[in-house]
């Protein structure tokens, strides 16, 4: 468990340390290369139109460099594009003026797994919407729980028999999807509800999700996820900028602007029969909301997003278990990417504007990676006396060097958000916001490899349970 | 003089890292002595709306009727007397009417009006948020720039204009011209009733249809639904089950019915007569001509058209109406909310 201070550095010396490998290592690189390099050829003055059989190394490079710093300001327009759209575009949400109507019934589950500390909570909050209560079944699903959930639940069960059925877990698949797959077979309508344990909705906030599905061709709806911790420390300070600039910009935008908003697998709900049309949950993920995002989409289903339903949710407060979490969602994320990006391609029920924003969120997780390949790369032609080559390139970095260093939350998106948000002094946090940004591109790197590793030996992606800081609430 | 290239090269780094770091001093006096770090406040979505308000200044009202001291607020006969123009003192004070009110000549009034029984104002009304424990009945041209609420009914003369919310618990009657924004009863009538048409519903909703099982150039899709990739028709006096998603135009023919939900995303003709009992959603405009009957939500990105002697939800069974813009024809009958983001029209019958 680190404290800000000691994970700060932490970071810096973790940092140092691969930068200097990295230097030595290039720099080994380029002396070998130029060694074994003819004389008249290392003398000879670089141009931008120098020949592949020239320096073939030199110009591969510099062309992959190229292709990276294309991909990158890709993003850096992307962004650019959802907060202009959010600033300036039409405000879609075409659900939000249902407020009369014959409310379906809905089945709300609660992923609950060792959260003593937090159940109550969402119990009470659960308890106390306006949604129609004959309309309403509530499935706690305690997933081998070791505390004192359990005991929490049936008090609320014996409380209020009729509304709360549980679903206690004791054997099975680990891990929130295969909890989830088992319980979804105690839904009683066609619209499962699911919270993580540690969310607090809000009074109107059933109704709020519930609407999107009167709609036919919606498959899944996506609420606002607010952090209640925001004030903890520096890191729950700049989580809760991220989310900002992910829900309030980027995820808004993406509604507005026809695109790919994505279900997060808690404050939100799905269609069933949508999901059994396109294969039902999958627990062989780690990523399940991603996974029905895209397979929902690839099908022709919709995923919408309403800004206003929103929910309070706790952030880490330790960077520990942010980067476990980083490294969870990288994993979860890259592997969907794996296994859809060409159903994706392919999809006739897929727009142009779908697949572009689809397959460039789904490589999100790829482009830590990517952003450190490029930056060794270019170290590389800097050794190798191939600066010249990156020239056309500098204009581009500049943009890259913007949109990259924002690439988790962009900058630009977080200071809108924050605006929008009518919290202005925080924004003077963002700088810091490096701090995060190195952070999780050397987790989400990690997690790459481990992807890759697991997938090369076949072994199963292990989920990882966020820790909870409420103290402890009894009914 | 002599100019040290090392001097600019240092005075360069130093100006550079003192320009990047520059942001970081804020950020540490943030971080340090936080000035904004709360939560960001998740309230109720229903502050706004007209009950939420309504409760609130009945609330208010019995308060400050109870209390007897009559220099909280001011009746409605003196500001009658005095006109619209109050004076600094009376600026701020609420409006009661403590008995059933009726006025013979326009009645302008700018503070919130309280009236505990019925309240009928003559043509030209000017009012800015009224609640009335009655029925409210504004003569023609009459204009309420808040929010309304009558505990009966609520009735808007002709070429009247609603800003925002009114709302009534038993029927709301708009008048032909009237405008609107949002409107909640559990009847809502637009312009004269359409006697003919309502027949005409009553006799064709019996009349035979012909089953439709399967959908031109459309494919199953999702549990009992259907998917069409362009336009659909549904035939004129046929019967399809099952929810309908259309890529591009859908067009209902008249008597037809359709059990289920319906989405298209370039436009929605539902013809005469036609009856969908789910809902209806449209990226783009939609018309409901004449007769036609919707039971659940009527949404629309754009316009909506509704035809005299439309229906929409029931008594029963409330629902919403929503679009940017509404143009509703005579005879348009609506049971639950009707709300019109831009702009609501009743206009006379084509």
């Amino acid at each position: 468990m680190y404290t800000d201070r000691a994970f700060f550095f932490r970071l810096c010396k973790l940092a140092s340390c691969a930068a200097a490998s990295g230097l030595v290592l290039t720099a080994r690189a380029a002396q070998a290369a130029a060694e074994s390099l003819p004389a008249t050829v290392t003398a000879a003055p670089m141009t931008l139109f120098v020949s592949w059989t020239e320096r073939p190394l030199a110009v591969g490079l510099a062309v992959v460099l190229g292709l990276i710093v294309l991909v990158m300001m890709a993003y850096g327009i992307r962004h650019i594009i959802f907060t202009l759209s959010r600033l300036f575009g039409g405000q879609r949400y075409p659900y939000a003026d249902i407020d009369t109507a014959q409310w379906p019934q809905i089945t709300v589950f609660i992923a609950a797994h060792n959260e003593e500390k937090v159940i109550a909570g969402c119990l009470t909050a659960l308890l106390e919407t306006d949604y129609p209560a004959d309309r309403i079944k509530i499935v706690p699903v305690n997933d081998r729980s070791g505390d004192g959930t359990r005991a929490i639940i049936d008090r609320y069960v014996a409380l209020h028999p009729n509304r709360i059925v549980p679903f206690h877990r004791t054997s099975g698949k680990p891990g929130k999807a295969a909890a989830l797959k088992d319980a979804l077979a105690y839904a009683k309508g066609d619209i499962a509800i699911i919270f993580d344990a540690d969310y607090i909705p809000g009074r109107g906030l059933l109704r709020q999700l519930a609407t999107p599905f009167f709609d036919p061709e919606v498959g899944a709806v996506m609420g606002r996820v607010v952090p209640i911790n925001a004030g903890t420390n520096l890191l729950t300070r700049m989580l809760d900028l991220e989310r900002s600039a992910g829900y309030q910009v980027d995820q808004q935008a993406r509604m507005n602007l026809r695109a790919v908003p994505q279900f997060g697998g808690t404050v939100g709900g799905v269609r069933l029969s949508a999901v059994a049309a396109v294969g039902g949950w999958h627990d062989d993920v780690l990523a399940e909301d991603t996974d029905i995002t895209f397979r929902l989409l690839i099908n022709g289903w919709k995923t919408v997003y309403n800004n206003r339903a929103e929910c309070y949710e706790e952030v880490p407060e330790e960077w520990s278990v942010r980067m476990r979490q980083v490294r969870r969602w990288a994993k979860g994320h890259n592997q969907v990417l794996y296994r859809y990006w060409g159903e994706l391609m392919s999809s006739p029920f897929v727009t142009l504007r779908e697949r572009i924003d689809g397959i460039l969120l789904l490589q999100v997780f790829a482009m830590p990676p990517l952003l450190l390949i490029g930056w060794v790369l270019a170290l590389s032609l800097y050794f190798l006396n191939a600066g010249s080559l990156v020239a056309l390139f500098i204009p581009l970095m500049a943009m890259v060097a913007y949109g990259a260093l924002g690439n988790f939350a962009a900058f630009l998106e977080i200071v809108m958000a924050v605006l929008l948000d009518g919290h202005r002094r925080r924004i003077r946090l963002l700088p810091v916001n490096l701090l995060c940004f190195f952070a999780s591109l050397f987790s989400i790197s990690g997690a790459l490899v481990e992807s890759a590793v697991d997938r090369l030996f076949g072994r199963e992606l292990v989920w990882h349970k966020t820790l909870r800081y409420r103290k402890l609430v009894t009914p | 003089m002599s100019t040290d290239p090392q001097v600019f090269i240092s005075l360069f780094i130093v100006a550079s890292t003192a320009m990047l770091l520059m942001p970081f001093y804020p950020a540490w006096q943030e971080w340090r002595h936080p000035t904004d770090q709360e939560a960001l406040r998740v309230g109720p979505k229903d502050a706004d709306d007209v009950a939420t308000l309504a409760g609130a200044f009945r609330t208010k009202m019995v308060m400050l009727m109870a209390s007897g001291d009559q220099a909280t607020y001011q009746f409605i006969e003196e500001v009658s007397q005095r006109g619209a123009v109050a004076n600094e003192a009376h600026q701020e004070l609420p409006v009661v009417a403590s008995r059933a009110m009726q006025t013979h000549r326009a009645f302008k009034c700018a503070q919130p009006l309280f009236a505990a029984n019925d309240l009928e104002l003559a043509g030209g009304a000017m009012l800015s948020e009224v609640l009335a424990e009655g029925h409210i009945a504004l003569g023609p041209h009459s204009r309420i720039t808040g929010w309304a609420h009558a505990n009966k009914t609520l009735t808007l003369g002709e070429s009247s204009v609603a800003v925002r919310q009114i709302s009534a618990a038993r029927a709301m009657d708009l008048a032909r011209g009237c405008c609107f924004e949002r409107v909640h009863a559990p009847v809502i009538q637009f312009g004269r009733p359409v006697a003919s048409l309502a027949r005409q519903v009553g006799v064709t909703s019996s009349s035979p249809r012909t089953p439709l099982d399967t959908i031109k150039n459309g494919q199953p899709w999702g549990d009992n639904g259907w998917r069409v990739e362009g336009d659909c028709q549904i035939p004129q006096a046929h019967h399809f089950t099952g929810s309908l998603v259309v890529t591009g135009v859908l067009s209902i023919g008249s008597d037809a019915v359709v059990d289920g939900d319906i989405k298209a995303r370039k436009g929605i003709l539902i013809g005469a007569r036609a009856r969908i009992t789910g809902a209806v959603f449209c990226e783009n405009g939609i018309h409901v001509f004449h007769g036609a009957y919707v039971a659940g939500p009527l949404v629309s990105e754009s316009h909506l058209m509704l035809g005299a002697g439309a229906w929409l939800g029931t008594p029963d069974a409330p629902t919403t109406v929503s679009a940017g813009v509404i143009l509703v024809e005579e005879g348009v009958v609506a049971h639950g909310t009707v709300w019109a983001s831009q702009a609501g029209v009743v206009w006379g019958t084509t």
